[in-house]
């Protein structure tokens, strides 16, 4: 019988495995995870989760009886020793398995800072159910939080240490927050958002070493002799793709598993998808994002592929954050921007900032505004969106408004 | 615990034990009702979680958000006048039997 293994049991791999029986895959299917916990989301982990005081259950993506219900099979506390390319066996703690497809939907894991004192008590990363388990068992004694790295982790984070009422302190190496992911208008509208809650920011601030006492941390060392106190500190300073071991089995690693425009790796058996996977996009280059939508996006492709139906066209890349009481939506490639155009107003607090190429829509980030997200979305996948010299004069009506002026 | 009965676009129905004070999304989810995606883990940011509620439950539902009311906009399949994000919908014992009709598409 045929059989796909999914190695992963994060969002892209749950989907793909919902998703094949979803498209009508017969076969048998397994997904295979090296953790104890059935499945579970962490968007909220975060958020309200960090705050809360649910249980791991109440982060299941799927139950139990959802994969026995749809005839998957979920193997937990199970690790990929080595993969048999010639035999499609893939040898696991659990015994060897036989594949006629292989998906590997490995995730990525937080980079890890080599600074000296990084191992002290109250040093934490914010990754898996265990991570996000032991900072909230620890964040109920602390009190003063420090956190390095103002991306996504380490703001949504801030904002729940925030909302406690504890001093929070983000240090970040570049001169404003999401330095990489959000428009210098965004950057600073956050900032002051941040701000206005309580929390400080030390920007252009690098990391020295972690210092403490009787084991525990108590302050945070910068490189320009400045320091800042705390007895917590999470450190988000990006993460590294899950995976580079597949090279054991002659399969390509380059900053992610490498894979093509259909996701498959250079064995046409075997597909990497979300977090891990290094993946041609639409104009050929060699790209890795790190989200859900993504691993959504990638499981439906590989999910119909292996199902042998209409494979869908990729999506259109999005994320979201939400910080500081605020719903930061992003679509499309920031990294193509050349040039931005703010619409809406910024005192109604909200508003979307667009990014162009050549005056071309390539990017939009919405903030508090779900439905202009959505509109970027289609604008991109649809590629109808009026040039930035059109838009440009009625950008104040506010996305929504303007385009319906100029229907 | 409130059964829930769901029913796809193709007609095919399940009934799900659902908990009460958990979202209608989620017990959907971790049930595995398939035609909930949820991208956004109940947000209310992406509109993948459309459902039409039975016109005899509607006056057990809670009031229409400003949030909500903007994504409802957004579906992928028509909304209606019973449409709602399955994520606002947080199970009360009086849903006993709440009946659901899922979209045909959700993105």
């Amino acid at each position: 019988m045929s059989s796909v293994i999914i190695v992963g049991g994060g969002h892209g791999g749950v989907d793909v495995a919902f998703g094949l029986r979803e498209r009508g895959y017969t076969g048998r299917i397994t997904v295979l995870d090296k953790s104890g916990f059935v499945p579970y989301e962490r968007p909220p982990m975060s958020k309200s989760w960090i705050n809360g005081s649910g249980g791991p259950e109440e982060l299941s993506l799927r139950g139990h009886d959802a994969f026995s219900g749809a005839n998957i099979e979920l193997m937990l506390n199970c690790e990929v020793l080595s993969i048999n390319r010639d035999r499609k066996i893939v040898e696991t703690s659990n015994g060897s398995l036989d594949y006629s497809t292989l998906v590997l939907a490995l995730g990525s894991s937080p980079r890890q800072l080599r600074l000296s004192g990084a191992a002290l008590a109250g040093m934490h990363h914010l990754h898996t159910l265990e991570q996000a388990t032991a900072l909230r068992d620890d964040l109920a004694s602390a009190t003063r939080v420090g956190v390095i790295g103002a991306g996504f982790i380490g703001l949504e984070f801030a904002s729940s240490a925030a909302k406690r009422g504890l001093p929070v302190t983000v240090m970040e190496t570049a001169a404003r927050p999401m330095p990489r992911t959000a428009s210098e208008f965004t950057s600073g509208y956050m900032r002051a958002r941040h701000e206005a809650g309580g929390t400080d920011f030390r920007f252009n601030a690098t990391v020295q070493e972690i210092s403490g006492q009787s084991g525990r941390v108590g302050r945070v060392n910068l490189s320009d002799g400045s320091h800042v106190e705390a007895d917590l500190v999470v450190q988000g300073v990006g993460a590294l793709a899950n995976g580079g071991w597949v090279t054991d089995f002659g399969l390509d690693f380059d900053n992610g598993i490498v894979v093509d425009k259909t996701l498959r790796t250079k064995d046409q058996d075997i597909f990497a998808i979300g977090d891990c996977a290094r993946f041609l996009d639409d104009e050929g280059g060699a790209t890795r994002l790190e989200s859900i939508g993504n691993a959504a996006d990638h499981a439906r492709r590989v999910s119909a592929t292996i199902a042998g139906i209409p494979v869908p066209v990729p999506d259109v890349p999005w994320f979201w954050t939400q910080q500081a009481g605020v719903r930061l939506q992003m679509a499309g490639r920031i990294d193509r921007v050349e040039e931005w155009l703010l619409t809406g107003v910024v005192e109604s607090n909200s508003f979307s900032v667009l990014g162009w190429r050549n005056k071309k829509l390539v990017y939009g980030e919405s903030i508090n505004s779900p439905s202009d997200h959505v509109a970027i979305r289609k604008l991109l996948a649809e590629n109808t969106a009026p040039t930035l010299s059109v838009l440009r004069p009625i950008a104040e009506l506010g996305l929504k408004a303007a385009i319906k002026s100029l229907a | 615990m409130p059964n829930v009965i769901f029913i796809e676009a193709n007609g095919k129905s399940r009934t799900v034990d659902c908990t009460v004070g958990t979202s209608l999304m989620k017990s959907a989810q971790l049930h595995g009702i398939s035609g909930i995606y949820a991208e956004c883990g109940g947000q209310k940011m992406c509109a993948t979680c459309h459902i039409y509620v039975a016109e005899e439950f509607l006056n057990t539902m809670p009031e229409i958000s400003v949030d909500e009311d903007e994504m409802l906009e957004a579906t992928a399949s028509d909304r209606l006048p019973n449409s709602r994000l399955s994520c606002a919908i947080i199970i009360k014992p009086e849903h006993e039997n709440l009946v659901v009709h899922l979209p045909k598409l959700q993105r």
